[in-house]
């Protein structure tokens, strides 16, 4: 079957896997899908939207590099990506200061950030926020209440099944469904 | 997502380097190859000096060829 020449439409590893190919449009389609949630997460973790908006800029250059090495173990390179997140930030905060590797070894300029910057990222994080309660709103009560509390509020699977009076193999068991609920329901 | 802010500027920088390939071979990369071999080279030199040190220390007398050739003819057997 040809494949669609609509990159918005391609997987996380058709799109890497075309950008170790040397696809810019697989990069910017790859960019796209995954900004706000890298951005919200670097957000979460900093405070600071200038900062995110830095480190964000590292994590897509640190990706472009490790795109060729790529290994699909998960439907979405989401968690992939994460990974790559928190190394920059942990590098970031061991060396006191923004680890800008990857962009150096790529050659990126640095980019000035002003005020209509620091307004684009509090959209997009406001975006990001309604995307994920539209989405939570749609699964089953007991796994958004499950994956609210695992993946948004980042409690440990023991402290949830505390407070939900249940297992924490059932609780693990709904955040996996929600998970994949609404990973088929971004996919779709 | 608006004309010209930061992430699609972003975005435009990281395609062109995709475009170029320079992902894959960074323009770096030459540099980094020769500060690595560098950095290997003078790790290796500080551990040949280190050595030569702890062993004239060890055996002075073997450093200026004053030693004994023959250890046996060192104890008289």
């Amino acid at each position: 079957m040809a494949r669609s020449t609509d990159r918005s439409r391609w997987s996380d590893e058709q799109l890497l896997a075309a950008i170790a190919g040397c696809d810019d449009r697989a990069s910017s389609a790859f960019y796209r899908r995954h900004l706000r949630p890298v951005l919200a997460w670097l957000m979460r973790r900093t405070g600071d939207p200038e900062l995110a908006a830095d480190l964000t800029a590292e994590v897509f250059a640190a990706a472009m590099i490790a795109a060729p090495r790529y290994e699909p173990r998960h439907p979405s390179a989401e968690a992939w990506l994460t990974g790559i997140a928190r190394n920059v930030l942990g590098h970031s905060v061991r060396r006191g200061r923004v680890d800008a590797r990857a962009r150096r070894q790529l050659g990126v300029g640095t980019l000035p950030i002003d005020d209509n910057d620091i307004e684009r990222v509090h959209e997009m994080i406001d975006a990001h926020r309604t995307d994920v309660a539209g989405h939570l709103s749609r699964l089953p009560a007991d796994e958004r209440a499950a994956v609210r509390a695992r993946i948004i509020d980042e409690r440990d699977y023991r402290d949830i099944a505390r407070s939900l009076g249940c297992s924490e193999l059932v609780i693990r068991k709904r955040v996996s469904r929600g998970l994949a609920r609404l990973r088929a329901e971004l996919a779709g | 997502m608006s004309n010209g802010d930061y992430f699609d500027r972003l975005d435009s920088e990281l395609a062109g380097l995709i475009r170029r390939a320079e992902h894959l071979e960074g323009p770096g990369a030459r540099v980094r190859r020769c500060a690595w071999l560098a950095r290997r080279a003078t790790l290796a030199v500080i551990v040949g000096l280190a050595l030569a040190v702890t062993l004239i220390s060890e055996f002075p007398s073997s450093a200026d060829g004053a030693g004994p050739r023959n250890p046996i003819s060192a104890i008289g057997a």
